[in-house]
């Protein structure tokens, strides 16, 4: 085979070797695997700004009693909805019961994204003051008592086979050990054995600014027909002066 | 001879007499525009449209020669020649004019000499092979002539050159060329009373003039005989001419409707203009009916929620003219 | 191999060609999602909307598009010349319909020339051009489902269509201008398809209008062209007049104000209202609605 032969084919195979994705922790040649935070693919730290434009009547004011159109129900949920009681939440201590994890993201107020540390990534609300953690451990802690906002196991979600190189990508989310909530303020319930599923992607907006884009998926066998999935926008602010936490209300 | 060519010969003559020793014919302005400011289009395999040349132009090209629909601004004349050049090397026969604005007749008879008559075999009555100087012919309604036109003592607005050969004054006039019907309809008092629209069938195409203007609210040339229920009357003919995709609607299909200014539109587009246009005029003629003045009605806005799209401030056609316009002709059929 | 050159030659060439093509197309097609399929809506979200004749709650409308849509009177639905005109292109986002996307492969490369979202009784089929052809003249005519270009960034598909009619945002009158354009994000999760359209409309709008939705993917096929439409007469001749509203004259503003206790600035779609601080606003004033009567929703099975 002539020099030049051999030259061109070995070019080309390295450049295949280069474009296929490096396997896992195989960075630095035998080093620490990248953190979470040095290997996010997208920036979702900041403020943001709920963008109300779907569901208006469900989530800028309390709906009625009993309206649960849109949530495919069992018929045991149906007996909580027809029960809802605010005065009994407020007097339970339960105020923050629709704030929680399968339903702060829809709810209308403002997200503060930060890295708590390498490996955790924290969202404060200021509608309802909650906080949540999303973890991303490569086995999971054992969860504690349950919670409102659970416990969240995060992974980067990248394309071109997990590629670390590629900078793109969506933040997965899977919450459990939730306790039961409301997944709209006037009382349609999820209960403690319902699991969220979250994606997080970023865009641009056309003229200026950035969006984030939030699909939840809940499922819950006991009151649940089928999982029921929402998609919710928020808009990137400058700065964190609109910030205006506001405590759990279980009628507003 | 044909009655066609004895109206040119008396449209002709009519012009002469009446023009009177100008001091220049206007349309002699430098053509100074050149083919990379026009934008051309083909809509059918067969059929073009020419914009950025004033008025929208159609171009239908085969066999017979070139059928142009309006011709643009007399500075633009030239490069329109040019483009229509690379299109076909066929002759011009026919500019046929929707109006008697400048900027859709000042290239007229640029384009004219650049194009070649269809008489071209003497004829038995004494015809010769160049009549008329052997230029193509330019076809309009007969109101065009007359404001293309002076009488005695006045300066002509157009050189005899520019003015049309052939003129109508009834409301259909037809023509087979290039394998189809071209129909040549006028509309009476909507943009000017002088409107044509010509509706080529098998291209399925309709050259609509002013009557359709994607840009602005439709021009009402009240001095020019136009007024607002005819320009509902012929943006709802055009309406009918026209043919959507139906009942297949999911193909981009149907009759192709050229504005006079503007994009392409379809049945869909003439008939949301048409509803903009009639929700207008009803709002003024619910404001005069309750005895307002033109300013009073003027000052409630009328054309508000339109107003961004096709209204403006300044310029040659303001919402003040449009509404001013409505407000004057709403009792003229 | 070293004896016979012409063999090498033509060996080295055909590797280093087979080579190159599997990189030019891996290097896309490894980041890329797959779209193609039929794509269920669960309509679990924006249950409400355009029910009602003024309902333009969470529309970011200006003083001009508030107008127009006041004006609308849904009887134009009867007109012959507009009852197959169906819906603007952000309806496959906003409609109740599912999505059925194909695509159309370039035969050397495998590359994708288009994606189609098929049409559907609501909307026309959207093609979503991926070969990097530019957008028609601002002369050309406007499309039921516009002329739309794609891209991958990462493994979301962006487009971005341009030449849309004129239409309305949503069936009740909230209007799109001509002018508008739409950017779209698909990013898919699994079997969840999420869409992201952005419209951007400076005649009718104070903002874009965002507008999502997530669909699952499906195992029954849904047909990739909607019903045919064939006109007939519904009390309206063509010609004769276009039924509107005159000004401060719909008889419907205050309708989800009475039903629902909504603020009018919401129903008739202001801008502040979208965002959380307009709560504090209304919070003082908001009147408890009586519990659920009828609509209350789906009836869940024994």
């Amino acid at each position: 085979m002539r020099a030049s032969h051999a030259f061109l084919i070995g070019a080309l195979v390295s450049a295949v070797a280069l474009a296929a994705p490096a396997p896992a922790g195989a960075q630095g040649r035998g080093g620490p695997p990248p953190t979470a935070k040095a290997s996010a693919p997208i920036d979702l730290t900041g403020y943001w700004v709920s963008v109300v434009n779907e569901d208006w009547r469900y989530r800028m004011v309390t709906p009625a009693k009993g309206d649960y159109r849109g949530v495919p129900i069992t018929l045991e949920a149906l007996t909580i909805v027809n029960a809802w009681d605010p005065k009994a939440d407020d007097a339970a201590g339960t105020q923050c019961k629709s704030y929680g994890a399968a339903a702060i993201m829809r709810v209308p107020g403002r997200l503060h994204i930060t890295w708590q540390d390498d490996n955790t990534l924290r969202v404060d609300t200021d509608a309802g003051v909650q906080s949540r953690l999303f973890t991303f451990a490569a086995a999971p802690a054992p969860a504690g008592a349950a919670t409102w906002q659970g416990t969240s196991a995060a992974r980067w979600e990248r394309p071109g086979r997990g590629n670390p190189a590629v900078r793109a990508g969506s933040l997965n989310v899977v919450t459990t050990n939730m306790r039961a909530g409301y997944l709209r303020k006037n009382g349609v319930p999820y209960s403690e054995s319902a699991k969220v599923t979250e994606y997080f992607d970023l865009s641009p907006m056309p003229s200026n600014g950035q969006l984030i884009v939030v699909t939840t998926v809940v499922d819950d066998p006991k009151y649940l027909l089928q999982q029921f999935i929402v998609s919710s926008q928020f808009r990137k602010e400058a700065d964190g002066s609109k910030w205006d936490p506001t405590p759990c209300s279980s009628t507003w | 001879m044909t009655l066609a060519v004895q109206r040119s010969g008396l449209a002709i003559a009519t012009a002469c007499l009446f023009w009177a020793s100008a001091p220049g014919p206007l349309g002699a302005q430098a053509n100074s525009r050149d083919t990379r400011d026009l934008e051309v289009l083909q809509l059918r395999p067969s059929f073009f449209m020419i914009a950025g040349a004033g008025g929208n132009i159609g171009v239908q090209v085969g066999e017979d020669g070139v059928v142009v629909v309006d011709a643009g601004a007399a500075a633009s004349a030239n490069a329109v020649v040019a483009a229509i050049k690379k299109l076909t090397t066929q002759p011009i026969r026919y500019v046929i004019d929707t109006g008697a604005d400048a900027d859709h007749v000042g290239g007229n008879e640029t384009l004219s000499k650049a194009g070649q008559t269809l008489f071209t075999a003497p004829g038995s009555i004494g015809i010769t092979g160049d009549f008329l100087g052997g230029v193509a012919s330019i076809l309009s309604a007969q109101q065009v002539l007359e404001r293309m036109t002076a009488p005695t003592g006045k300066t002509s607005p157009y050189p005899i050159g520019a003015t049309p050969t052939e003129t109508f004054d009834y409301p259909r006039k037809y023509m087979y060329l290039n394998g189809e019907g071209i129909e040549v309809l006028h509309q009476p008092a909507a943009h000017t009373d002088g409107d044509v629209m010509v509706f080529f069938r098998r291209s399925d195409v309709v050259m609509a003039g002013d009557i359709l203007d994607t840009t602005r609210f439709p021009v009402i040339d009240v001095a020019k005989g136009g007024s607002i229920n005819g320009e509902i009357a012929a943006l709802n003919r055009l309406v009918d001419l026209a043919i959507p995709s139906v009942p297949i609607v999911s193909r981009d299909a149907g009759t192709l409707v050229v504005a006079g200014h503007g994009r392409v539109c379809d049945q869909y587009d003439v008939a949301a203009y048409r509803d903009m246009v009639t929700v207008i005029r009803d709002r003024v003629r619910d404001l005069k009916k309750a005895g307002m003045t033109l300013n009073q009605v003027k000052a409630a806005a009328p054309a508000r929620g339109y107003t961004r799209r096709y209204g403006s401030d300044s310029g040659p056609w303001t919402t003040s003219s449009f509404v001013e316009a409505m407000y004057q002709t709403l009792e003229k059929p | 191999m070293g004896s016979h050159p012409v063999l090498v030659n033509v060996v080295t060439r055909r590797t280093a060609f087979a080579l190159l093509l599997w990189l030019s197309a891996s290097g896309n097609a490894l980041a890329q999602a797959e779209l193609v399929g039929t794509w269920a809506p669960r309509n679990t979200e924006d249950v409400s909307r355009d029910s009602y004749p003024v309902d333009y709650l969470g529309l970011p409308l200006n003083d001009e598009g508030r107008l127009r849509a006041l004006s609308y009177n849904e009887a134009q639905l009867a007109m012959i010349e507009h009852q197959c005109e169906g819906w603007a292109p952000v309806y496959f986002v906003q409609g109740p319909f599912g999505l059925k996307i194909w695509s159309d492969t370039e035969a050397v490369k495998g590359g994708t020339i288009s994606f189609t979202i098929g049409a559907w009784e609501d909307r026309a089929p959207m093609t979503i051009w991926m070969d990097g052809r530019p957008h028609p003249s601002e002369y050309a005519e406007h499309t039921r489902g516009g002329f739309t270009t794609g891209r991958w960034e990462g493994d979301a598909l962006v487009t971005y269509t341009t030449h849309m009619k004129a239409g309305f945002l949503r069936k009740n009158g909230p209007p799109q201008s001509d002018q508008a354009t739409m950017t779209s994000r698909f990013w898919r999760h699994g079997d969840i398809l999420t869409v992201l359209a952005v419209v951007d409309d400076p005649i009718y709008l104070a903002e874009p209008h965002i507008v999502t939705k997530s669909f699952q993917l499906a195992t029954v096929p849904m047909l990739p062209i909607g019903p045919p439409c064939v006109t007939g007469f519904e009390g309206k001749r063509p010609g004769e007049s276009t039924p509107h509203y005159l000004p401060e004259k719909n008889p419907f503003v205050d309708e989800l104000t009475t039903l629902w206790h909504l603020p009018k600035a919401a129903v008739v779609g202001e801008v502040e209202t979208l965002y959380p601080e307009y709560r504090k606003k209304i919070k003082a004033t908001y009147v408890p609605l009586e519990p659920c009567k009828r609509d209350c929703g789906a009836t869940p099975p024994r």
